[in-house]
């Protein structure tokens, strides 16, 4: 027997019949979910981090204090361009001004480009390359300060610049920008003539990298390898908290999304594949009957699943190929810039995605197929003997555990996660249990079509838990996943609200705060708290110099290189957290006491109660850690890793800084306030936040469609289940019907049944997801979990509402057909 | 066309018994059954409902295997085989139709007929099949799946797929039980009349008198014991 031949033929005489296809639209939808998403999201995320590299300027910053050479990390394949920053003093005639000069080579920046404009607050525009010689482009700020215009000259040490251009914003400036003075930009080459840069000099070297995915890479292992102390390697998602996070958060809910997708499918796949085994024991025993070998019959089903798979899936992958782009077609206003090209993984991995789901789900029907006794065909009622329910589940498991593990990054994480749902999957059914019985309980008190539904479910309890798990799982799907969406979103719009500062101002110095607060209270603006800004360096920690007082991998981090921006306060601002202990009283100022940001404390495994010495101007301070700090970095406003309480650096030299939002209509207010008070520096925060919001907007869209295609997995898991499991109703109610029950009477138990069915998996998903959300929130996210009793009135009764209209729908077919039609087909 | 029968015995039963094991203790179907059927036979096997007539008829088919004595189909011990052995002894020389008639819903009269032939590996499984559609009347009907058809028509495909490929034996589980009168009729004399063409040996079981005495011989069970065996010409 040519068991491939034969299988190939009874498949398409199958797939001709349409008795294959719920299994193969399940095998599609799951495909073309993973597909999809794996796709979208590559191609998304590829374009987020391009449009991310934008803001950074490279894929990769190395930083230092000392020039590096940097000819080893030359290579095929990888663009480069170096920076120099260092702090002058710049004339014009008699007037002087602090300036931080930024000096870069012709090929800066690597991504994006410089803006400005060709006047002082003219429309800004993006700048081609950068100063010719001679030439220099400079921030707003200087030019209102020494009262100057495009065109005038400056003198930077020996050298004279001609002003060409203004600069607005500059690739790379959302890392650090306090303290510096306006900018001014140079082409390197003009550096040594301007005879300021001498060994010894405070100068900032950066080294910027770009290239493909791959050589990036290799170079940034290459170079974290080879780096020096002090020394610092940036890339996109070290560079920019709001977007590291915003890109972290949102990859790793786009590949939670494409699990629970797959899962859904999987769950509709073993569902249609077991109603499809159920239908064919009696063509199974006929082919044994004519003679065909166990081993026969089980590849030529084996052969069947493989044709069933290897069309859907690929008809999956075409599919999914198209709702992404439409997806892109979709978002196309919100993704300005070029977007990636389709890369071949996504395409073979959904693929195998559906093929191994395939394989995990509806193997064990499939080979039950093959255990069919040939007297079958004799007598009925004679049933396969199953797989093995661990071989069975196990073999699901294992797919669920490898496409986890691809997604996850980590077996530990995929096997965490996996024994966390199996946890959660036995508890969920002892509560099904509990519910059933309770409602079994109280079956007395209902009427007569509800203890008709009640007793149907109590006479399969097992079957009847199964459904409400796969009930839950699809209500979980959605409830989970909404949630998420929202929570996300709102922390995102917590985080950068439209009134979110836009401005900071530094360099305020302290006779200056009075006046400049009364300045802004005259005109209305609000501003955040005023913070001291007294620059010190953390020497000690429990009287070990820090350099050995920290873990070796620590030992490079920049926090113990540089000076840090230290202040005091007696309140604690609402955005940061207590992590750990506590906050002092108003009584309690003068206390020898620190507050730590909690990261900073984990990366130096600094805890409570530890002593801390600083040294500020020379002096040196010794306190104790009283708190750790949760920070949002990410908020626009001022924020400190140390703060201390009143009374205790409050002597040492300072300067003071604030946030504030100012609307466009007002922003002639900034040249008022630059003009009255000249030596303030405000640093504008506008272009990094458009772009970080625009950012955000993409995101949230892209998880608001990816949720649609969680309904669509859903609704045909619903239908899948409820299929599968019509077959036993319509025979029972065809039984009813004969002994003499009324439509009416089937239609209210039938009503009833699936309410019931609703709403226990209904209450399921609703403790599942909070179970769930905790877990994300704490240990992925990194958000506030805040409870929400509405879920729990909402999933169980909407629930029941899902069910009653599906399966009346579904069901329809049940109640109008002759009891004697269905009696002689199933 | 008439094919000088076969008179050699080509089914024996020797002992033959069957019990099965249930909740209350084993329970004996089948018990001491000995019997002969020669080639080219048509053999009724008779008896009242639960007497064992279809575990019988399962046994010598070699859909399931004796608890005691053994058969030989063609000369070949059923008990010296697998169950795979036995399937590959059916795929050669067995037919069946049965009461329910069996067709599978997804495939046409015509793919249904095909069928065992493309197991067996036949070479033109389409033409052999369209042949034997034709001799049961069928041609117009070839491309209708089961349920379009009458329940007489299903059970001429049934009968179809059964001679196709040729077999030596044919089983038949109450071939009309599910047929009205007149069209019962109809079947048992095709049956009959292909069965007289091609000399296969007929092994059917009934309820019905008139189709048991249309056999050279019947069988009678009666609690799983042969009450009597006898011929009806």
């Amino acid at each position: 027997m040519n068991v491939p031949g034969f299988a190939w033929r009874f498949f398409r005489r199958e797939w001709r019949s349409g008795e294959m296809r719920v299994l193969m639209a399940a095998l599609l939808v799951a495909t073309g979910i993973s597909t999809s998403l794996h796709l979208f999201s590559d191609r998304l995320y590829r374009a987020m981090i391009m449009q991310s590299n934008e803001v950074l300027g490279a894929d990769l910053v190395l930083t230092g204090a000392q020039p590096s050479d940097v000819t080893a990390y030359t290579r095929p394949g990888i663009r480069a361009a170096d920076a120099m920053t260092f702090p002058t003093v710049i004339f014009h005639g008699n007037e002087s001004q602090l300036v931080s000069i930024k000096a870069v080579s012709g090929t800066y920046p690597l991504y994006g480009a410089l803006k400005g404009s060709d006047q002082l607050y003219g429309t800004e525009t993006s700048l081609d390359g950068v100063p010719s010689t001679g030439e220099t482009w400079v921030h707003p700020r200087l030019l209102v300060a020494l009262q100057l215009s495009v065109g005038d000259s400056i003198d930077v040490g020996y050298r004279k610049f001609r002003i060409t251009r203004t600069i607005t914003f500059e690739p790379g400036q959302g890392g650090n920008f306090f303290g510096i003075a306006p900018r001014v930009l140079i082409n390197s080459a003009d550096v040594a003539s301007t005879g300021i840069v001498q060994p010894g000099s405070r100068v900032t070297y950066q080294y910027l990298f770009a290239g493909n995915e791959k050589s990036v890479r290799a170079l940034a292992e290459q170079m974290r390898r080879s780096m020096e102390p002090g020394q610092q390697l940036v890339d996109v998602q070290e560079g920019q908290p709001a977007l590291g996070n915003a890109l972290v958060r949102a990859q790793r809910f786009l590949s939670l999304m494409g699990l629970m997708a797959i899962v859904l499918s999987g769950v509709a796949i073993a569902m249609s594949a077991s109603r499809y085994a159920r239908r064919h024991y009696d063509v199974a025993a006929l082919l044994r009957c004519f003679g065909a070998r166990r081993k026969q019959v089980l590849m030529v089903f084996a052969g069947l699943a493989l044709f069933a798979g290897l069309i859907g899936s690929s008809a999956g992958v075409l599919a999914g190929v198209f709702i992404q782009a439409g997806l892109f077609a979709v978002l196309s206003e919100i993704i300005p810039g070029q977007i990636p090209a389709i890369s071949a993984v996504p395409l073979f991995s959904g693929m195998l995605t559906g093929l191994a789901v395939l394989i995990g789900f509806a193997l064990p029907p499939f080979i039950v197929l093959g255990r069919v006794t040939p007297l079958r065909v004799l007598r009925r009622d004679l049933l396969p003997a199953p797989v093995s329910a661990w071989a069975g589940y196990g073999l699901a498991l294992a797919c669920v555990l490898i496409l986890m593990w691809i997604m996850a990054g980590t077996l530990k994480l995929a096997l965490i996660i996996l024994l966390g749902a199996l946890l959660m999957v036995a508890l969920l059914g002892i509560v099904a249990w509990l519910l059933l019985r309770i409602s079994g309980r109280a079956r007395y008190l209902a009427g007569a079509s509800w203890r008709f539904g009640i007793n149907r479910l109590l006479r399969q309890m097992r079957l009847s838990i199964g459904q409400v798990l796969a009930f839950a799982i699809v209500f979980l799907a959605l409830v989970n996943t909404a949630m998420v969406r929202t929570d996300l979103i709102d922390t995102w719009k917590s985080q950068l609200p439209d009134d979110a500062p836009n401005y900071f101002l530094v360099n305020i110095v302290p006779d200056r705060v009075e006046a400049i607060t009364r300045f802004f209270e005259t005109h209305g603006i609000a501003t955040t708290q005023l913070y001291p800004m007294i620059r010190g360096r953390m020497t000690h920690i429990n009287n070990k110099s820090v350099t050995t007082a920290v873990s070796k991998e620590a030992q490079t981090d920049n926090s113990l290189h540089r000076e840090l921006n230290l202040t005091y306060s007696e309140t604690l601002r609402e955005d940061n957290k207590l992590a750990a202990g506590r906050w002092w009283r108003s009584d309690e100022t003068g206390k020898p006491w620190v507050s730590v940001e909690s990261k900073l404390a984990k990366r130096l495994g600094i805890n409570i109660g530890d002593q801390l010495r600083f040294s500020i101007a020379g002096q040196q301070f010794d306190v104790e850690v009283l708190s750790l700090r949760k920070v949002q970095w990410e908020s626009f406003k001022p924020n400190f890793y140390m703060m201390f309480p009143p009374g205790i650096i409050d002597d040492q030299p300072a300067t003071w800084m604030t946030s504030f939002y100012m609307p466009v209509e007002r922003r002639s207010l900034l040249r008022q306030l630059a003009r009255e008070y000249p030596a303030v520096s405000v640093l504008e925060l506008e272009s990094i936040m458009v772009k970080v919001r625009e950012i955000l907007v993409q995101v949230t869209r892209a998880i608001e469609y990816m949720l649609v295609f969680i309904l669509v997995a859903s609704i045909i898991v619903l239908i899948a289940s409820l299929q599968a499991t019509m077959d036993s109703r319509m025979r029972e109610n065809a039984l009813m019907r004969v002994m003499g029950a009324s439509r009416r009477q089937l239609r209210s138990g039938l009503l009833a049944e699936l309410a019931l069915l609703g709403l226990a998996a209904g209450t399921l998903a609703a403790l599942s997801n909070e179970a769930i959300l905790y877990m994300l929130y704490s240990q992925v996210f990194d958000i506030d979990h805040v409870f929400k009793w509405q879920v729990w009135l909402i999933a169980p009764v909407a629930g029941a509402l899902t069910m009653m209209i599906s399966g009346y729908v579904a069901g329809r077919k049940v109640l109008s057909r002759s009891p004697l039609s269905i009696l002689g087909n199933v | 066309m008439t094919v000088q029968q076969n008179r050699e015995s080509i089914i024996t039963a020797s002992g033959l018994g069957k019990q099965v094991e249930t909740a209350s203790g084993a329970l004996t179907i089948l018990k001491g059954i000995d019997l002969e059927i020669a080639g080219g036979e048509s053999v009724a096997i008779v008896g009242a409902s639960g007497s064992g007539k279809s575990t019988l008829i399962g046994l010598l088919a070699g859909l399931d295997l004796a608890t005691e004595g053994d058969i030989s189909l063609d000369g070949q011990s059923l008990a010296a085989l697998d169950e795979d052995g036995r399937a590959a002894l059916r795929s050669n020389r067995v037919g069946f139709v049965f009461q329910s008639f069996q067709l599978i819903d997804s495939l046409t009269a015509m793919e249904n007929v095909m069928l065992p032939l493309e197991l067996a590996g036949n070479p033109d499984p389409a033409a052999e099949a369209a042949q034997w559609l034709q001799r049961v009347g069928l041609t117009s009907r070839v491309n209708h799946y089961p349920n379009q058809l009458s329940g007489g028509e299903q059970q001429r495909v049934a009968i179809a797929r059964a001679f196709a490929s040729h077999p030596q034996i044919l089983f038949a589980d109450e071939p009309t039980g599910n047929l009205d009168t007149a069209t019962g009729h109809h079947i048992i004399e095709l049956l009959f009349e292909l069965n007289r063409q091609v000399g296969t040996t007929l092994v059917l079981v009934t309820h019905d008198p008139a189709l048991a005495g249309q056999c050279d011989r019947f069988i009678e069970l009666e609690g799983g014991q042969l009450l009597r065996q006898g011929t009806n010409k």
